[in-house]
């Protein structure tokens, strides 16, 4: 049985560039490998700055939009290796 | 209240509340939906700038067509002709936002709360969590082309004298050092003045005075005679270093909304470190 992923909730909605971002960032610099992190957010721009700092620390995004309204959840894991 | 060339665009936490009934005026809460419930000043309407946005640009930051944006301002109460005052926690970027929205879409009688929400509960003014009636209305939008600049724009501009390039991102994103798109660095030519350099305070944010800023924007080369086009991320900073031109009362300004989500991700346009 895979050990169990440790959630970690990062709520960005309301806010804007460069915050998202930022709590973005400090969320996967605090992360390990057993965690995923979800991000969520209501700021467009904020859904090519979080995947481009994703690609820099090393961590994959899903993303989706859960509602009809502009927000989205971006699901951040850690890459192998 | 400070000397400022348009001081009419700031509003004051105790006008506001003398004029809270006042059929004319129409209050904006511009944070998203969940803090609006959290308590909002009493008959606010709730616009969070997400809603600004067309989902269908390639530029994430384009504001939506006229036709559609004229839905938007329509089903939040607005109106052409009133008097709209908009709020946020405090810092202003939200405000700001909806702001320069609203004067690309030609609405004249516009106005930010001086401290947003920080400033109207420090001064003991009360909120609420009762979500206000909202009466639908017609709005017609009136588009100012040159209150909104493209990458084209920019590009035509590059190196001209009378215009300043202002780059309000972090020093880090300047330089490079920080990188959001596919390139670091700036507009070529582009001077650097971090949008925040505006405020005095963070608890409860207040502008410089105007001769401060004044100093710190010449310092910039961004002087009142000049076209000047802001630019920052994605458009939103860039709303606020306008806001204070606007309010410092220059008349040639514009935001380069796709900003460096546009332009670092563009082989084709030049970067400077």
């Amino acid at each position: 049985m895979p050990d169990a992923k440790n959630i970690i909730e990062v709520d960005a909605r309301g806010d804007v560039c460069p915050v998202p971002m930022m709590k973005a960032v400090k969320a996967m610099k605090a992360a390990t490998s057993q965690d995923i992190i979800e991000v969520w957010i209501d700021y467009a721009p904020a859904l090519d700055t979080i995947p481009s700092q994703c690609n820099r620390l090393g961590w994959e995004f899903r993303v989706e939009q859960t509602t009809d309204d502009p927000e989205w959840k971006m699901t951040l894991t850690k890459k192998d290796g | 209240m400070p000397s400022y060339a348009n001081s009419d665009l700031l509003v004051t936490a105790d006008w506001l509340a003398a004029n809270l009934s006042n059929p004319n005026v129409r209050v904006v809460d511009t944070r998203g939906a969940a803090r609006y419930a959290e308590g909002h000043i009493p008959g606010a309407t709730n616009l969070p700038v997400a809603r600004l946005d067309d989902p269908t640009h390639p530029i994430r930051s384009m504001p939506l067509p006229p036709e559609r944006m004229a839905m938007v301002f329509g089903n939040a109460g607005l109106a052409n002709g009133q008097t709209i005052v908009l709020y946020d926690d405090g810092p202003g970027l939200m405000a700001a936002r909806l702001f320069w929205v609203l004067e690309y879409y030609g609405h004249e009688k516009l106005g930010i709360l001086d401290g947003g929400l920080a400033r109207w509960l420090a001064e003991n003014h009360h909120v609420t969590r009762d979500p206000s009636q909202v009466t639908a209305s017609t709005y017609t939008p009136h588009p100012h082309p040159d209150r909104l600049s493209s990458s084209d724009d920019v590009k035509a501009v590059l190196g001209k004298p009378g215009v300043a390039l202002l780059d309000v991102r972090s020093h880090e994103e300047y330089t490079g050092a920080m990188v959001q798109a596919a390139r670091g660095g700036h507009v070529p030519g582009a001077k650097n003045c971090d949008w925040q350099t505006a405020l005095a305070g963070l608890n409860i944010p207040a502008l410089k005075s105007a001769d401060e800023l004044a100093a710190q924007f010449a310092a910039a080369g961004v002087t009142p005679d000049k076209q000047v086009i802001t630019y920052c991320q994605g458009g939103v900073r860039a709303a606020h270093s306008y806001y204070v031109l606007r309010l410092l009362g220059y008349t040639n300004v514009s935001n380069y909304t796709g900003s460096w989500g546009d332009w670092g991700n563009d082989p084709n346009l030049p970067v400077e470190n």
